[in-house]
């Protein structure tokens, strides 16, 4: 009864945690690049033979690999989850019909789709690392500004300025989401009706591949105003 | 001191881990497994064991039954059960405990314990036993007539079902049809399996039967058994295609339109700032920004490009 009660404490303890570790990789880096560069050891940091650009490009890419460690370490734990906690009931070690019914969903997957779906894994992981570029210059340029625009409380400004900058994304983000549903997905939806088996998924893959241009072009566009921002404006008070 | 500390820590990680894998084997199903023979006529819940029941007739799940199902065998097959598991099902293959055996052979020598008239689309509604009675056995002397099977294939038919003691399988005995307005009724159970398809069920292919017209005095009853079908299959309801672009003709050209105005608008407009900004900063001497500002402009004309390809490509 005491393992059954701990085994529910666990299970909710995890349902927790598992999306709160999620941002503390990023936020651990995010107070790590604010220490280094806008309070005293930013005096260290910039005296260093090493360019503002390679600075700033060594903790977003530090910033970056960080996040993926940590879901690729969520992902193991998942994983470690999923094949312990289902309880083998016929005299077996393990229990593995959950990793049997991914199988089975991996290989229709290939069946569906072939090599295609090698396309599609490597376009996918390099979305999520250009979300995840995204999502790193998008804080770090609102650190930067705010620390470069307040005199005083940059932490609180960088915060005002995320909070306003988010919003104003996210609103611009939803009216193209809908406008991009309505005009390009449901249309390519019917027009791919149309199209062969091998046309049809070279047009996914062209749309996913702009797809992963605008992500790369708005994360680059943070990253060189953040950049612009090193070079010209800071100033170590 | 710093070492200790995080010796501490460590240990308490360990013996959190330790707990969580230990609690989640706390956490087992106390419930029996299903299994299933290797020869398959034998299925196995715990202590109670289901026999493979080879139907004379078919059976069918009456309206009002209640019953579980999904529970998966190792095979993934899923076990369809009916609330007190005196029956189970895997695929169309029926297993019934000794209870249900008995129960199912009741039936099947016709000593139903209820009654049902089944609709042709799924509806069901009991009847009196008395009504099943005068169907079934009909007075001496009931005018009868001959038909070819084939004339009452169009025919409006209401299926007389016995149903066994646990309320879950009914079988059909007979059929009611409305013929040129008159009641007949057909008793399956007299006729020879020449009369049937592969799956027990009544053909009209061939052949002649001959047909009890029913009493004047059996119509209401029968009619406000009609009436009175009040367990009814789900109703497929067509949601139809509002708001999604049909493959059409018109709707083809609607769909290229708005695709083309997308792409335009995602593709080449949206693209154009970054591609300015690309541009001029680097060239800009009073703001002196750097090269790297020519990778942006990179970046957007590609986005263009791949617009642009997939604006030719779309059929």
């Amino acid at each position: 009864m005491f393992l059954f009660i701990m085994g529910i404490v666990f299970l909710f303890a995890c349902f927790i945690a598992i999306p709160v570790s999620f941002f503390v990789p990023q936020v651990l880096c995010c107070v790590r690049y604010y220490k280094n560069f806008f309070t005293d050891e930013g005096y260290l940091t910039f005296t260093l033979p090493v360019s503002r650009k390679t600075l700033l490009l060594s903790k977003m890419v530090n910033t970056v690999l960080w996040s993926v460690i940590h879901g690729l370490l969520l992902l193991v734990s998942g994983a470690i989850v999923i094949t312990i906690a289902p309880v083998p009931n016929r005299g077996q070690l393990l229990d593995l019909r959950i990793w049997q019914g991914i199988g089975r969903i991996l290989e229709d997957v290939w069946e569906y789709l072939g090599a295609w779906s090698l396309v599609y894994l490597l376009e996918g992981i390099l979305m999520v690392l250009a979300a995840t570029w995204f999502g790193c210059a998008l804080i770090y340029m609102c650190m930067t500004i705010g620390a470069v625009v307040a005199k005083k409380h940059k932490v609180l400004a960088a915060f005002g300025i995320y909070y306003g900058v988010n919003m104003g994304f996210s609103f611009v983000m939803q009216i193209a989401m809908v406008l991009g549903l309505v005009f390009v997905v449901l249309p390519l939806g019917a027009l791919l009706a149309e199209a062969t088996y091998g046309m049809a998924c070279t047009l996914v893959a062209l749309l996913l591949l702009m797809i992963l241009m605008i992500e790369v072009a708005v994360a680059c566009l943070f990253h060189f105003l953040t950049l612009g921002k090193l070079e010209q404006k800071l100033n170590l008070s | 001191m710093k070492r200790n500390k995080m010796k501490i820590l460590y240990f308490a990680l360990a013996c959190i881990l330790l707990f969580s894998v230990l609690s989640t084997v706390a956490l087992a199903s106390e419930d029996p497994a299903w299994e299933l023979s290797d020869d398959e006529t034998e299925l196995y819940y715990g202590s109670k064991t289901f026999t493979l029941y080879e139907p004379y007739f078919p059976l069918t799940i009456v309206g009002d039954a209640v019953y579980s199902y999904d529970y998966a065998l190792d095979d993934y097959r899923s076990v369809d059960t009916n609330h007190n598991a005196v029956y189970a099902e895997v695929g169309i293959l029926h297993y019934v405990t000794e209870e249900g055996t008995s129960a199912l052979d009741r039936l099947m020598e016709g000593e139903a314990s209820s009654y049902m008239l089944m609709s042709q689309h799924g509806a069901c509604g009991e009847i009196s036993d008395a009504l099943a009675a005068k169907l079934t056995r009909p007075e001496k002397g009931a005018e009868t007539r001959t038909f070819d099977v084939r004339d009452l294939e169009d025919a409006l038919y209401y299926t007389l079902l016995g149903v066994e003691s646990y309320g879950f399988y009914g079988c059909a005995y007979g059929a009611v049809y409305l013929y040129e307005s008159e009641y007949y009724y057909i008793h399956y159970m007299d006729l020879g399996n020449q009369y049937f398809d592969s799956y027990g069920n009544f053909s009209y292919r061939r052949g002649t039967v001959e047909a009890v017209k029913l009493s004047a005095e059996i119509i209401p009853e029968l009619q406000y058994a009609e009436k009175d079908m009040k367990y009814r299959p789900l109703e497929y309801i067509d949601l139809g295609d509002n708001g999604n672009f049909d493959p059409g003709t018109d709707d083809l050209f609607s769909a290229r339109s708005a695709f083309s105005t997308g792409m335009v608008f995602f593709g080449i407009m949206a693209p154009i700032p970054f591609l300015v900004i690309g541009l001029v900063f680097p060239r800009s001497h009073r703001k002196g920004y750097p090269k790297y500002w020519y990778i942006l402009a990179g970046v957007a004309g590609l986005w263009m490009l791949l617009a642009i390809l997939l604006m030719i490509l779309v059929p």
